[in-house]
């Protein structure tokens, strides 16, 4: 019963909480290690899951607190992700045009690497995850208002990035 | 063609001043080729986080691992194993072998007791022996009896 329960709402959150905790970690075998610890978390408290009002919720939680346990203990931060950008996103332009706007896809993404810790989670459950500013607030311990101030200093230094590769060129 | 409804978006956007339908808007749009040159450097943020949500995955092992990581930890869980006549047996031997044994030695310390003179010694050892061998002879029958009668029990439950 609890296996099924498991297999049909914890398990498929897999890949959302590979994301956040890529967006802490910053390196991929690391935060694949804490989704992992975070679904045996989660099994070993499936006495309390009845009371347990978003399963969702619940294993972001706790993904990100072990995370961010494994980010302080590692001391590793501001790593980049080096990933390569697909071919389909940067697809019939000039071999050059597409080196060009790779590396302009690869920088904003090392921008959004380089934000503090708080402003890329929110970022990544906003932009990325399709979460309301109520219920990144609940899950960070934060008021909406903090959730929209910490949002628009990160959305201002991305926007800031943007335009400084525009003027000045990568 | 008008853009202009675009910019807006994106003028609120950065200003966090959009809905979460608002930015599915910009994301659809930044999605397609046909971006205008103005809005093209806006894109690569899109993209990059577009990408993200297509390229950050696990794997189906990774579903196997913890699978069998729950499964090597989960003290409760009753698994089904093939049993052999003979291993289903083995219990009701033990049971009878030591019994035979308890009641051997009982019965040849008892009669060693009230039989201590020196010479009878020999004939009273060897009339015990063959008491032992009845006394455990009985003994196996009747744990064998118990045992059939559990088996019956428990085909007769399973049947049912």
């Amino acid at each position: 019963m609890n296996i099924q329960r498991f297999q049909a709402e914890v398990l498929p959150l897999k890949d959302k909480l590979f994301r956040l905790a890529l967006r802490i970690t910053l390196n991929r075998e690391d935060a694949q290690d804490i989704v992992q610890e975070t679904m045996l978390r989660v099994w070993d408290a499936r006495e309390r899951w009845e009371t347990i009002e978003s399963m969702e919720a619940f294993c972001i939680t706790i993904c990100r607190n072990q995370a961010l346990d494994f980010v302080k203990k590692a001391n590793r931060r501001d790593v980049s992700l080096e990933e390569e950008a697909p071919q389909s996103a940067i697809a019939d332009v000039s071999p050059h045009e597409q080196m060009v706007r790779g590396e302009g896809i690869r920088l904003v993404r090392q921008a959004m690497d380089r934000l503090p810790e708080v402003q890329r989670s929110i970022m990544e459950l906003r932009d990325m995850e399709g979460k309301s500013y109520e219920e990144i607030g609940l899950l960070l311990g934060l008021g909406e208002s903090q959730v929209k101030v910490y949002l628009h200093r990160a959305r201002k230094k991305i926007k800031a990035i943007i335009e400084q590769i525009e003027h000045y060129g990568l | 063609m008008d853009y202009k409804y675009i910019e807006q978006l994106l003028e609120q956007y950065w200003e966090c001043g959009t809905s979460l339908e608002e930015e599915a808007i910009l994301r659809s749009f930044f999605a397609q080729d046909d971006v205008p040159e103005s809005l093209l450097p806006y894109r690569k943020m899109f993209v990059a986080e577009q990408e993200s949500v297509e390229n950050v995955r696990l794997d189906a092992d990774f579903d196997k691992r913890v699978m069998a990581l729950i499964d090597s930890r989960d003290p409760h869980q009753v698994k089904a194993r093939s049993v052999s006549l003979n291993s289903r047996w083995r219990p009701f031997y033990k049971v009878a072998a030591v019994l035979a044994m308890v009641l051997s030695v009982g019965m040849a310390v008892q009669q060693g007791w009230e039989s201590p003179q020196a010479g009878t010694v020999r004939q009273q050892n060897l009339q015990v022996m063959d008491t032992a061998t009845v006394t455990t002879f009985d003994a196996a029958t009747a744990t064998m009896d118990a045992a059939a009668d559990t088996v019956k029990l428990f085909i007769d439950n399973n049947q049912r």
